[in-house]
C-alpha cells in the first residue's frame, strides 16, 4: 500500500476532443447512481399505471373525449420524476461538492453542462418514447370500444410527442438546476412555471388570460399531445416550439452563469 | 520543463468578498521536486487560494499559472494536476471504482489506472461499495486516488491528513515524500505546523490573506524566532544590570529567573564569571517550529488563546477547518 509504483506513465491522448469524453463521463455518472433507476421506473410507472386507470374510467363516460391524449395522460405524472431526476443529475453535485472534483478535472464548464443536458435529455427523450408506444397500446387496449390505431389523424405525432416533451423537460431542469443550484429551489422553479404558474394565470381577467394561457411552457408544451384542440391552445408543433424555446432559454442561462461564478 | 522553472507561479493574487478580503496580494512560486508546506492558521486564505489555482474561483486581481498556464486553459487537466479540495467530493452513492471511473472517462484516461489507483490508497477491496458509506479518513484516500488517476505532475491537497489516524498519517507522509522524490510537485495546506516539519522541504507561511514566508524548513526555524537563554541566580537583578551592559536585555520571569534574549549561554555564563556572580541554572531554550510559526501568525490570527481561555469549551469545533 505505501509503494509509490505510478509506473506506467500515462499521457492525454492527442487532438482528441474533449466533448465526447465529457458526455461518456456524465453518462457514466447518471448510470451509476440508484435514484436514476427509482425515478425512471417511477416515471414509466406513472405513465403507463395513470394512462390505464384515467382510461378506464373514461371508457365508461360517454361523453365524446380524446382517446389519444387520456391514454396518454400519465405523462403529467411521469414528468414529475423525469424532472426531479433531471435537478438532481445537476444540484446532487452541488451539494455533495462533487461539482468541485467535475470542473477540477474538466475546466470547460460549459461544455460540462452541455454534456449533462445532451445525457439527460436523450435519457429521457428515449425512455419516454419507448414507454409512451406501450402506455398507449395499454390505454387503448383499456379503451376497447372507443380505441383508436396509431393510424388515426395524431395519433402517431401524440405518443411521439410524449417522447420530445420529455427531453426538452429533461433540458429545461438541467438549465434551471444550473441556474439555482439547489435541489429545492430548482425544483420549485421547475415545477412552479410548468405547474402553478398556469393555476395562478386562472385568477387573470379572461382577456389576458386567453392570450397569455397557451404560451406558458405547460400549456405550450403538452399540445403536442392532444388530438382535440380548441382555440385557447397552439398548434402541436408551434406548441412544442415554443416550449423547446422556454428550455433553451433556461439552458443559456446556466451557460453563461456556470462560467462566470465561483463553485 | 527543466527541474528549476516553477510548476505552479501565484503572483499578486487577490480575492475579495464585500468588504472581506481573504487573499491580499499573495506571491509564491512551488517548484518540482519538493514538498512545499502551505501554512496559515484557520481562515487564512489557504484554501481560497487553492481554490483560484485550481480555477474554481476567480481571483479579484492578479493570477496563478499552472505549468505556465491558467489552469482552466487545460484541456485535460488530470493528467497535469491532482487535486484533493474535501474529504468527500464525491456523490455518496456512487461506489468508488464507478466515481473514479467517471473522472477518468472525462480525461480520456486509460480505465487501467482506477486499479492501480485504487490499490495505492488501499481501497481495492471496497472498490464497489457506496462512497457515502466511508469514514473520513477513506474519503480521503479516495479523494487521494482520484488526485493520482492521471499520474500528473501536479498535486494540490487541502489539508489531507485531516480525520486521519496516526497510520493514515504515517501513509499520507510517506506518500507525498515518495511522489516529491519521483519529481513531482507537491504543494500541502496544513495548519499544523508540526506535521509540515515532518513533511514539508519549503514552507509558505500565510496569514490574513498575506504572505508571511516563504522559504526552506531550515531558514523557517532559524529565522522565525530568537534562541532566548534561561537563567536562574540568586543575584538575578545584578546579572540583569550587566548583561544590559553588554547589550543584551533580559527580562526577569520571577524573582531569581532571567530569560535573556537573542544571547549565547556562554555569553551568559562569561558574563557571571567575570563578575562573580552565581549561577544555578543556565539553558537553552531552542525555539521550536511550533513557535516560530505561532510567532509569525501571531498578529494575523483572527481569535487569540487568551481570548479563548474563557471560552474553552468550544476550542474542540475552532481546531476544525471550516469548509468554505
Amino acid at each position: 500500500m505505501t509503494d509509490v509504483a505510478l509506473s506506467s506513465l500515462t499521457s492525454p491522448p492527442a487532438k482528441r476532443a474533449v466533448l465526447p469524453d465529457l458526455v461518456r463521463s456524465e453518462w457514466s455518472k447518471f448510470r451509476t447512481v440508484r435514484s436514476t433507476y427509482w425515478s425512471l421506473l417511477a416515471a414509466v410507472a406513472a405513465m403507463i399505471g395513470l394512462g390505464a386507470i384515467i382510461s378506464a374510467a373514461q371508457s365508461s363516460h360517454q361523453a365524446a373525449f380524446d382517446p389519444v391524449s387520456t391514454s396518454l395522460s400519465g405523462v403529467l405524472l411521469a414528468q414529475l420524476a423525469i424532472g426531479v431526476l433531471g435537478v438532481l443529475f445537476v444540484t446532487s453535485e452541488y451539494s455533495t461538492g462533487m461539482i468541485r472534483t467535475t470542473f477540477i478535472a474538466a475546466p470547460q464548464r460549459r461544455s460540462v453542462i452541455g454534456a449533462k443536458a445532451a445525457v439527460f435529455a436523450g435519457a429521457a427523450l428515449i425512455v419516454g418514447t419507448v414507454t409512451s408506444f406501450v402506455t398507449f397500446l395499454v390505454g387503448q387496449s383499456v379503451l376497447s370500444a372507443h380505441s383508436v390505431s396509431l393510424a388515426s389523424p395524431g395519433a402517431l405525432r401524440s405518443v411521439i410527442g410524449v417522447g420530445l416533451y420529455l427531453g426538452l423537460l429533461g433540458i429545461f431542469a438541467v438549465g434551471l438546476a444550473t441556474i439555482i443550484r439547489s435541489t429545492a429551489g430548482a425544483i420549485a422553479a421547475l415545477f412552479g412555471l410548468i405547474l402553478v404558474v398556469p393555476a395562478i394565470a386562472q385568477a387573470l381577467p379572461t382577456s389576458i388570460r386567453d392570450s397569455m394561457d397557451k404560451f406558458l411552457p405547460g400549456n405550450a408544451g403538452q399540445a403536442i399531445f392532444h388530438t382535440i384542440r380548441d382555440t385557447s391552445t397552439l398548434s402541436p408543433w408551434a406548441g412544442l416550439g415554443v416550449f423547446a424555446l422556454y428550455a433553451a432559454a433556461a439552458l443559456t442561462a446556466g451557460l453563461v452563469l456556470v462560467k462566470r461564478r465561483d463553485v | 520543463m527543466s527541474d528549476d522553472s516553477p510548476a505552479i507561479e501565484v503572483r499578486g493574487l487577490n480575492k475579495r468578498y464585500g468588504k472581506t478580503i481573504a487573499v491580499d496580494d499573495l506571491s509564491f512560486d512551488v517548484h518540482p521536486g519538493q514538498v512545499t508546506g502551505f501554512l496559515g492558521p484557520n481562515g487564512a486564505g489557504k484554501s481560497t487560494t487553492l481554490r483560484m489555482i485550481l480555477g474554481l474561483d476567480e481571483p479579484t486581481s492578479g493570477s496563478a499559472l499552472v505549468h505556465g498556464r491558467p489552469f482552466a486553459a487545460h484541456r485535460r487537466p488530470l493528467f497535469e494536476v491532482g487535486a484533493l479540495l474535501d474529504p468527500k467530493s464525491f456523490h455518496p452513492g456512487r461506489s468508488a471504482r464507478n466515481h473514479l471511473s467517471a473522472l477518468a472517462l472525462s480525461n480520456g484516461i486509460d480505465s487501467k489506472r482506477i486499479d492501480a489507483a485504487l490499490d495505492l490508497v488501499g481501497l481495492t477491496s471496497v472498490a464497489s461499495k457506496r462512497a457515502g458509506g466511508f469514514s473520513l479518513g477513506m474519503g480521503q484516500r479516495l479523494g487521494i486516488a482520484a488526485a493520482l488517476i492521471g499520474d500528473p505532475g501536479i498535486l494540490i491537497l487541502d489539508e489531507p491528513i485531516n480525520g486521519l489516524d496516526p497510520d493514515g498519517i504515517l501513509w499520507v507522509r510517506t506518500l507525498l515524500r515518495s511522489l516529491a522524490s519521483e519529481g513531482r510537485t507537491v504543494l500541502v495546506s496544513s495548519h499544523l505546523m508540526s506535521e509540515m516539519a515532518l513533511t514539508a522541504d519549503r514552507l509558505v507561511v500565510i496569514g490574513q490573506g498575506r504572505l508571511l514566508a516563504d522559504q526552506t524548513v531550515e531558514a523557517f526555524v532559524a529565522g522565525g524566532g530568537r534562541n532566548t537563554v534561561h537563567v536562574r541566580s540568586p543575584q538575578a537583578e545584578r546579572l540583569a544590570v550587566l548583561l544590559a551592559d553588554h547589550g543584551v536585555s533580559a527580562t526577569p520571569q520571577a524573582p531569581d529567573v532571567l530569560e535573556v534574549a537573542d544571547a549565547s549561554t556562554d555569553l551568559v555564563g562569561d558574563v557571571a564569571a567575570a563578575n562573580g556572580v552565581t549561577i544555578h541554572e543556565l539553558s537553552l531554550v531552542q525555539v521550536t517550529l511550533e513557535e516560530a510559526f505561532m510567532e509569525l501568525t501571531h498578529d494575523s490570527i483572527e481569535y487569540r488563546t487568551d481570548a479563548l481561555a474563557t471560552n474553552s469549551p468550544s476550542l474542540d469545533l475552532l481546531s476544525e477547518e471550516s469548509m468554505a
